[in-house]
C-alpha cells in the first residue's frame, strides 16, 4: 500500500515539476527532504530512547501488569463470548497496555497472538473488528516522538494537547465500537 | 488552563509512578532502563530508512507544486467544514502510514509552528490514531482474515468522526 502511495508521489512530483516549470527545486527538494529526515530523527531520538527505558523499568517492574488487571473487567464488557477464554483475553492485555504506554514493539507481536487465539477458537468477525479498533484508536498516555517534534519545532508547551488528544481517541474508540455493535449484531457467530 | 496542566504534569508524574513501583518491586531499575533505550535506539534505526523516504517524497510533493494542486481540488469540501486547508495532506495521510503522517506533521511544524492552531489541530489528528491501513495489513495478513471491507469501512467512519471532533475543541 505505502509502496505504491509513495512511487506515486515522487512520479506526481515529476510531472507536475515538469509541467510547472520547477525541475531545479525539484532536485533541491531530494537534498533538503534527505537532510531534513536526519535531523527529525536527531531531533527525536533522545526522547524516544529515554521513554523507551522508562517503559521498560514499567514493564520488568510489574508496572504493566498492574493496569492490565485493572483493564480486565472493562475487556470482559468488550468481548463478551471471550469472557472466560484467557489464552484470548491476556494477549489482548499485552498489546493494549503496550499501546497506551507507547510501545507499538511490544503491541505487534502480542497483538497477533491474540487474532491467532481468535481464530483457533472460531471467534473471529466481531471480536476481532472490536479489537482491530481498539489497536487503531490508541490512547496514549506519552507519545514521545509527538512531544518531542513539537518541542524541537518551538512549542512553548509540548504536552498542551495531550488532554484533546486523548478526547479525541475515545470519540474515534466509542464511533467504531457503536458501529460495529449496531451492524455486526447478528453476525458475530457466522464465522 | 487546567486542562492545559493535565498535560504538562502527565509525563513527570508517570515517571515518578513507575519509579515508585519499579523500586518496591526490587528490580535492578538501571540495568532495565539501559536496556530499554537501546530497543529504542534500534527502533529509531529500523524507522530511519522509511522516514527518509517519505520525507524526502513529502519535500518533492511540496516543492514541486502538487501539494497546492491537490488542496485547491479538495478545498471547496473542507471550507465548508472550516477545516483548515493546510491540514489537508495530514488526513489523506494519516489512515495509510504512520512515517508519511510524521513526514507531514513535520513540514506542517515547518511552515505554520506547532503552537499555531493549524500546528495543535494537526498534533491533535496525528496523536489520536493510528494508521488504519497498516493495522489491518499487519494483524488480518497475520492470520489471513479476509473480511477486511467491513473493518476499513467502520474505521474511516470513525477516523472522520475524530476529525470533525477535533475541529470541534480545538
Amino acid at each position: 500500500m505505502i509502496g505504491k502511495v509513495w512511487a506515486t508521489m515522487l512520479i506526481a512530483s515529476f510531472l507536475c515539476a515538469l509541467i510547472n516549470n520547477k525541475i531545479n527545486e525539484l532536485g533541491n527538494a531530494i537534498l533538503e527532504g534527505t537532510d531534513q529526515a536526519i535531523n527529525i530523527i536527531l531531533m527525536t531520538s533522545g526522547a524516544i530512547i529515554f521513554w523507551s527505558g522508562m517503559m521498560k523499568i514499567a514493564q520488568d517492574s510489574g508496572f504493566t501488569g498492574a493496569i492490565s488487571r485493572l483493564l480486565f473487567p472493562i475487556l470482559q464488557v468488550l468481548f463478551p463470548n471471550c469472557a472466560k477464554k484467557q489464552n484470548i483475553l491476556n494477549p489482548i492485555c499485552i498489546n493494549l497496555v503496550s499501546n497506551i504506554m507507547g510501545l507499538s514493539n511490544a503491541a505487534t507481536p502480542s497483538g497477533i497472538k491474540a487474532m491467532k487465539e481468535m481464530k483457533k477458537e472460531k471467534l473471529l468477525s466481531a471480536n476481532t473488528l472490536v479489537f482491530l479498533i481498539m489497536n487503531m484508536s490508541c490512547v496514549q498516555i506519552a507519545p514521545t516522538f509527538l512531544v518531542a517534534l513539537r518541542k524541537n519545532f518551538g512549542s512553548n508547551k509540548p504536552y498542551e494537547i495531550l488532554p484533546k488528544m486523548w478526547a479525541t481517541s475515545i470519540i474515534f474508540l466509542l464511533t467504531g465500537i457503536l458501529l460495529i455493535k449496531i451492524f455486526k449484531k447478528n453476525k458475530i457467530d457466522r464465522q | 488552563m487546567m486542562i492545559e496542566n493535565i498535560g504538562t504534569f502527565s509525563a513527570p508524574t508517570l515517571i515518578v509512578i513507575i519509579l515508585i513501583f519499579a523500586i518496591k518491586s526490587k528490580i535492578n531499575i538501571f540495568d532495565s532502563f539501559i536496556k530499554g533505550a537501546k530497543e529504542g535506539l534500534e527502533c529509531m534505526l529500523s524507522i530511519l530508512p522509511a522516514i527518509i523516504a517519505l520525507i524526502t517524497a513529502v519535500t518533492m510533493f511540496k516543492f514541486s507544486g502538487t501539494l497546492e494542486i491537490i488542496i485547491k481540488l479538495l478545498n471547496p469540501i473542507f471550507s465548508f467544514l472550516k477545516f483548515p486547508k493546510e491540514c489537508i495532506p495530514l488526513l489523506i495521510m494519516k489512515p495509510i502510514s504512520g512515517s508519511g503522517s510524521n513526514a507531514i506533521l513535520s513540514s506542517i511544524f515547518e511552515s505554520y509552528g506547532p503552537d499555531s492552531y493549524v500546528g495543535k489541530l494537526s498534533s491533535i489528528i496525528s496523536g489520536s490514531s493510528e494508521a488504519i491501513f497498516y493495522i489491518v495489513s499487519t494483524y488480518c495478513g497475520a492470520i489471513k482474515f479476509k473480511e477486511t471491507k467491513n473493518i476499513i469501512f467502520f474505521a474511516l467512519i470513525s477516523f472522520i468522526t475524530s476529525v470533525l471532533f477535533a475541529l470541534f475543541i480545538c
